[in-house]
């Protein structure tokens, strides 16, 4: 919660269904929060016997309530201490090191709200039992680290709820950005973080409050609109691969070695459209690799499995018509491959420019003059700079991934270090 | 837009660095897309001119590389005749978005005062480079007096 003097409401749950809303002010002990419990008198547990539980500990009782990371409508657990003990035995059963003191600052842990805020929002780490999903738990001990969070029964401890017998912890995540229902987690986001080393955004050279740190061992950092912005850009150029690990993603934008983001929430930043994209895209993949095609038509892209045993085929989006092997029309006999033929169909020049292309036959033409052919896919190729290395950016229609060959402009065969040889005199 | 953000503070940086070797960066406030600015190269046979270049960064920019074009002719087993030259770090397999300009107007006037004549755009400049290098700098610094800019005076 910030830091103003102003009353506000918690949930105060009496038994699993039951709680009651409770008007507090900041300055409070939680001495003082237990008495006006107690006040309520609609439970039968003085004071003296009750145990206040939040994030997965009894709160002691000379614990300011502004101290807590207690935002508005936050839930809090009372029970009868289960092992009744005298004074306030029962407050320094806790290990100092409890939870670690970011679980009390606001902003430490991200997630994306896909329900409410849409955004990428700070979020708040809460504990349950595993068994009855109460927050009537006390842990032995706090997260370490984010397997501690992420994986079941890492943590221990004792369900306080009377009849449960919960041995293990269970963390989840509640957004910050609205109010949000009792259990109402979300998946967190651990590689967003706040940038409390002040690192400039490699993409825009700012520096943002909160960043997403990629995997790599540089730990390379890139604000959130960036990583909108390259994002996107992966996706309009099908920079995305597909890890036997990690499923269709991306890495650092520096190229790092072993820097994918594992895991496909982080895509939901990209906005909805580019998610549903990200998402096509994944499922085409997945479609080819199950002996799926795609669509050549420039546009269409449409995946989908066809019969076994039959070349020919129509697609079941944009009605074209065409050969399985080659892309072609459909033929009689064995497919061509010649890459005059191919020009037809693959561009890699805009969709736009190739949907004319298309019918016209001197843009067709004109293409044909400028380019050259991708050794490997036969994509019209047009040399853009200096180099004569060329790297192929097409999309190869039988993986769904780029062609990435290697070739070289002037020979037209794959690029190697004899062929650069063969270029340096050119008349020898 | 990234790019509008970080050429912004690129270009500040670049031009408050002072530096001789890039100078003169004209840009357009409509377009921090497209610079131009004068090479001013430090061995011979290109020490005796200036060189005009342009620089074409895409919208896509850092996640994309820039694309680099002489406006000046020079005589240079590197650059072609359409001014375009083969510079690896900001060749698409390489690029790398945290390369700041800077870096690559290094890289650049490296290329420019040292040619490279086993990755030439021009074999036959590389070949008179590699096998008669007084012809080649005779030739080059002709061709330098005839076409390219006049060098700053400071």
């Amino acid at each position: 919660m910030d830091n103003s003097d102003e009353d506000f409401v918690v949930n105060v749950k009496l038994s699993p269904d039951r709680s009651i809303e409770l008007h507090v002010d900041p300055n409070w002990n939680v001495r003082q929060l237990k008495e006006a419990i107690h006040r309520e008198k609609q439970i039968n547990i003085s004071s003296d016997e009750m145990s206040v539980l939040f994030q997965g500990h009894a709160l002691v009782n000379t614990e300011s309530l502004k101290n807590l990371d207690l935002g508005n409508f936050s839930f809090l657990h009372v029970v009868k201490s289960k092992k009744p003990r005298t004074g306030q035995a029962n407050e320094v059963n806790i290990p100092d090191a409890s939870l670690p003191i970011e679980a009390y600052q606001l902003s430490n842990y991200f997630v994306y709200c896909k329900t409410k805020c849409f955004r990428v929002c700070p979020a708040k780490l809460r504990v349950r039992c595993d068994a009855c999903h109460q927050g009537t738990f006390v842990v032995e001990q706090g997260p370490n680290k984010w397997s501690d969070v992420l994986e079941k029964e890492q943590i221990g401890g004792e369900c306080q709820t009377e009849s449960c017998k919960g041995k293990y912890a269970e963390f989840y995540f509640k957004c910050t950005g609205h109010q949000t229902e009792e259990h109402e987690g979300t998946v967190p986001l651990p590689l967003i973080q706040r940038n409390t080393s002040r690192v400039e955004c490699l993409g825009c050279g700012d520096v943002t409050k909160e960043v997403l740190v990629f995997p790599c061992e540089m730990g390379h950092c890139i604000c959130l609109e960036c990583f909108k912005e390259f994002g996107n850009v992966a996706l309009s150029h099908r920079d995305f691969v597909n890890t036997p690990e990690y499923g269709f993603t991306i890495g650092c934008p520096n190229k790092c070695m072993n820097s994918f983001l594992d895991d496909a929430h982080y895509f939901r930043i990209l906005g909805d459209a580019s998610y549903e994209r990200y998402q096509r895209l994944a499922t085409e993949l997945c479609i080819l690799q199950s002996g799926g095609v795609l669509c050549p038509s420039p546009g269409c892209e449409n995946a989908f499995i066809p019969d076994d045993d039959i070349n020919d085929i129509r697609c079941d989006h944009c009605n074209n018509y065409f050969c399985r092997l080659c892309h072609m029309q459909p033929h009689q006999g064995e497919c061509s491959s010649s890459a005059t033929a191919s020009a037809s169909q693959q561009f890699t020049v805009d969709p736009m420019r190739s949907e004319r292309a298309r019918w016209d036959r001197a843009a067709r033409q004109k293409i044909l003059e400028i380019s050259k052919p991708c050794p490997q896919c036969k994509s019209p190729t047009e040399k853009s700079d200096g180099c004569n290395h060329m790297t192929c950016i097409a999309l190869d229609l039988r993986s769904g991934q780029k062609c990435g060959f290697q070739w070289c402009w002037v020979c037209v065969k794959e690029w190697t270090r004899v062929c650069q040889g063969t270029h340096w005199f050119p008349n020898s | 837009m990234a790019a509008t953000r970080r050429l912004g503070k690129e270009l500040s940086d670049i031009r408050t660095s002072g530096q001789k070797v890039f100078r003169d960066i004209i840009v357009d406030e409509s377009n921090i897309l497209q610079w131009n600015g004068l090479i001013v190269p430090e061995n011979p046979p290109y020490n005796k001119g200036a060189f005009r270049i342009r620089i074409d960064f895409p919208a896509e920019y850092p996640f994309k590389p820039p694309k680099i074009t002489f406006q000046t002719r020079i005589y240079h087993p590197n650059i072609d005749e359409k001014g375009q030259v083969c510079l690896p770090i900001i060749s698409a397999e390489n690029w790398k978005p945290a390369t700041k300009t800077d870096q690559v107007i290094q890289s650049l006037v490296a290329l420019v005062n040292d040619p490279e004549p086993e990755h030439p755009l021009r074999g036959e400049l590389a070949e008179e480079y590699t096998k008669d290098r007084k012809k080649f700098m005779k030739n080059a610094e002709e061709f330098t007096k005839k076409y390219s800019e006049k060098r700053p005076s400071d």
